[in-house]
């Protein structure tokens, strides 16, 4: 069985730039939740761009689920949370569902029920009619109900947690472990990293486009120590 | 298909919830039912007033023209620099849609949208000629028909700007300028047609000749035209006279500005 992301010698540079990627190898695991760790200008959001074609690598390759990711038939069954989701602000948060659902394919009989549950499950339920009067915390919920729409197999989230109450943080990490009990896989970027040692068991850390470290959690934290001092001392090794 | 209609479903939805095509279709309505109707009721001839009015009626279908014109500029700058740069295209475009899905989608929406005034501006004067027993519905028919095509040309160039510029604003005045000065470039193609100019820039004007669209002109116009002896577009007439090279012309400009607009949003990174 392919595996759910396959990255080999993934480069790639902007134009008048120094940052991007240099050379990542990655392979996540069908059912995994991987979460991609770095600090800010690390690549992170650059990695997450490329998995979904949204940027074109400057060399390498990206398979999802052994399809080329540059192929949109690859990007059926693949829920995206992006770091500044932006929707279009006419539309209210079930139109913008239905929009999303149609896209995917998912069945008319099916899609009023599946906008309904998925609104429910984000709070989402008495939203105000347009999206361009949604805060921010509403918008992260949204973007999230979208992702989940069509059941995926894999969900990709970029700082899912940012703009969220603590509340809000809770039920992001139910909703990842649910995905989880539901044999999903998940890729998630984030530097909120208490977060991401309670739900991950698939960690790479990467700084200035270079992959540092890859591993389960249990490999790359010793005992005694924690997530978080791991990170700071392979950055600090790595310097600027 | 699917992705292509759901995506011009949204697109006809965000002009109208913005109001866009009311304010347009509003202005158009008064000036083509206010022009018309007054103009009708009066002896041009006869009185000062009368005369007033007459000349007023007479730039009257320049105006919806102008107005038209502008709306279909309105309902296309958008469609692809503005969502691009402030990433409203990014979770389309994660999902399993092509761009050429999204670009199609976008410009069909718009286009949808251009054919509806145009329809809107023929019922209206229409119901105006049957009210005042005139005799104008086949010349109207296919003046506003060719004013659709037309408008369906600057729809898709002002579509390939906006893949070109993410500023709506500077899509908006590029398309408007190639759309506008292909009358003028005609006439200037005509010295080259003719030999009176050669050399560099008869080449520079031969490439610019190619460049901008060459739009259908209706019997109604064309006969406003040669009344009013207007030198661009009887230059243009003079290079391409019949009305079937003309759409020729226009089929392959559409077709080349659709699949150049698919290679630059092909390269678009978000």
């Amino acid at each position: 069985m392919a595996p759910a992301v396959e990255v080999a010698k993934l480069v790639k540079h902007y134009r008048g730039s120094h940052r991007g990627l240099n050379g990542i190898d990655l392979t996540v695991g069908e059912g995994e939740v991987f979460a991609l760790l770095g600090p800010n200008g690390a690549g992170k959001t650059t990695f997450v761009k490329c998995l979904l074609a949204l940027l074109r690598p400057t060399s390498g390759s990206i398979s999802l689920f052994g399809e080329p990711a540059g192929n949109p038939g690859a990007r059926r069954g693949v829920g995206f949370v992006p770091e500044t989701p932006r929707f279009p602000d006419f539309l209210s948060a079930q139109e913008v569902l239905r929009l999303h659902g149609r896209l995917i394919g998912l069945p008319h009989d099916d899609l009023k029920l599946r906008i309904s549950e998925r609104l429910e499950a984000v709070d989402l339920t008495d939203a105000p009619k347009r999206v361009k009067a949604f805060s921010k915390g509403m918008i992260r919920r949204l973007a999230l109900a979208q992702a989940l729409l069509g059941s995926p197999r894999l969900v990709i989230m970029d700082e899912p947690t940012a703009d969220l109450d603590p509340i809000g943080r809770r039920n992001v990490r139910n909703e990842i472990a649910g995905l989880k009990d539901q044999g999903a896989t998940v890729v998630l970027n984030s530097h909120l990293l208490s977060e991401v040692e309670r739900v991950s068991d698939h960690v790479a850390i990467v700084h200035q486009g270079r992959l540092l470290a890859e591993g389960g959690i249990d490999q790359l934290v010793p005992d005694g120590q924690d997530l978080e001092s791991v990170f700071v001392d392979l950055i600090e090794k790595a310097g600027n | 298909m699917n992705a292509v209609l759901t995506i011009a479903h949204a697109s006809v939805t965000e002009h109208v919830r913005r109001k866009l095509v009311a304010f347009f279709g509003i202005l158009v309505a008064m000036a083509a039912v206010g022009l018309v109707y007054v103009s009708l009721n009066n002896d041009l001839s006869s009185t000062l007033v009368g005369a007033a009015v007459g000349i007023a009626t007479y730039f009257s279908l320049t105006l919806l023209q102008g107005l038209s014109t502008l709306a279909a500029v309105a309902v296309s700058m958008n469609n692809i620099g503005r969502p691009f740069a402030d990433g409203e295209a990014t979770l389309i475009l994660a999902r399993p849609v092509a761009r050429w899905q999204y670009a199609l989608g976008r410009l069909l929406g718009s286009i949808a949208l251009v054919v509806a005034l145009c329809l809107l501006l023929l019922v209206l004067l229409q119901g105006i000629n049957v009210l005042e027993d005139r005799n104008l519905g086949v010349e109207l028919w296919g003046h506003w028909a060719t004013q659709a095509f037309n408008l369906i040309l600057l729809v898709s160039l002002t579509t390939l700007m906006s893949a070109l510029f993410n500023n709506p604003v500077l899509a908006a005045f590029a398309s408007f300028f190639v759309y506008a000065s292909s009358g003028f470039v005609s006439a200037l193609y005509l010295l080259v047609d003719t030999g009176r100019v050669r050399g560099v820039g008869g080449a520079v004007i031969s490439v610019l000749w190619y460049l901008t669209p060459k739009t259908l002109i209706s019997p109604l116009a064309l006969e406003r035209m040669t009344r009013d002896g207007n030198p661009m577009s009887a230059g243009s007439m003079m290079l391409i006279s019949s009305t079937g090279a003309r759409i020729a012309w226009g089929v392959a400009y559409l077709a080349a500005t659709i699949a150049l607009t698919f290679v630059l949003i092909r390269r678009k990174e978000l």
